[in-house]
């Protein structure tokens, strides 16, 4: 019956294989002479760096300019609205220095009946004055 | 010079290649032993190492440190090993099995390979082991890693990293005995 091979010894852990002559320091020379011709590829960061800082230069551009524009500009003064009891306060100051009673101030309480034949006589006088254009 | 002190070094314009020179003289040799004994070939490592490097060298500027160089430069290399000989085994239509037998093909006709017999034979028992299991087995037992560390180089739990290693050391005992 063969002997039982102990995998754990320390001879089989040793490494059997060996290089051509050199082999390590060629392999260098190979290398470094391949990637000098060839830049390593850039970051995707690297890419976008400078394409993020002229963006936002861009904005910062235009944010001061907005800024000037909206500082510079003369602005037109805005007025709120007089509130309505103000507005009626100073109609009731008016009427009282004017002399003017809400009574007389007031000409639509004030409307008197208006005859129908005073309508149709003015309907008939507009009338003849279009057909006399009409002559025209 | 730490690997800290390196990465700050690549960010710095104009001194990318020096720093990255740096990463290949102190990473170069673990990674190249890290595929040796996945693909067996010299010339099959040595094309999978560059491609490795390379591709470090681009990423490099989006690496964040989330984790470590080393870890990182690790789980870029057994990307490239595990793609390249899933290709290889789709473009020959060869199963599991046929396609050890022909890295052990390639291990028997390695000139690069000094190692005994108990050894060769060793070689040859993980070689049958599935493509995962070997690379838990060589991380383990070769380099030496912690299971947390192989465990942030390929995306398992700690504990599937165990019952993996147990069970791919069961299977080289039983079949090393048959090999030697």
């Amino acid at each position: 019956m063969k002997e039982k091979i102990n995998i754990d010894q320390p001879k089989l852990k040793e490494n059997p294989f060996s290089v051509p002559d050199r082999y390590f320091e060629k392999l260098e020379d190979e290398i470094s002479g391949r990637i000098s011709h060839v830049a390593p590829k850039p970051s995707w960061w690297s890419v976008l760096k400078p394409q993020l800082a002229l963006a936002s230069a861009f904005g910062i551009v235009l944010l001061m300019g907005y800024g000037a524009v909206t500082l510079f500009t003369p602005e037109a003064k805005k007025t709120d609205p007089i509130p309505v009891n103000q507005i009626s306060e100073f109609n009731r100051t008016f009427n009282s220095e004017e002399g003017i009673t809400d009574k007389s101030s007031d000409s639509l309480s004030q409307t008197k009946g208006i005859d129908p034949d005073q309508i149709v006589e003015y309907l008939n006088a507009d009338a003849s004055l279009v057909y006399l254009a009409s002559l025209e | 010079m730490d690997d800290k002190d390196i990465l700050i070094l690549f960010r710095e314009e104009g001194k990318e290649n020096y720093a990255f020179n740096l990463i290949v003289r102190k990473y170069s040799e673990r990674l190249y032993w890290h595929i040796k004994k996945m693909v067996i070939s010299h010339d099959d490592a040595n094309d999978l190492l560059q491609n490795t490097l390379i591709k470090a060298w681009n990423a490099l500027p989006e690496f964040r440190e989330e984790s470590r160089l080393f870890t990182w430069l690790y789980r870029i290399a057994t990307n490239e090993v595990l793609t390249f000989l899933k290709k290889r085994q789709l473009r020959s239509f060869l199963s599991l099995t046929d396609y050890s037998r022909q890295l052990e093909n390639v291990l028997e006709s390695d000139v690069y390979f000094n190692g005994d017999k108990t050894q060769k034979a060793l070689q040859k028992a993980i070689l049958k082991l599935p493509e995962k299991q070997r690379i838990v087995f060589n991380m383990r037992y070769f380099d030496e890693l912690k299971y947390e560390e192989i465990s942030e180089i390929l995306g398992t739990s700690v504990g599937a990293l165990k019952a993996s290693y147990h069970h791919a050391a069961k299977k080289i005992e039983e079949s090393i005995q048959e090999l030697i």
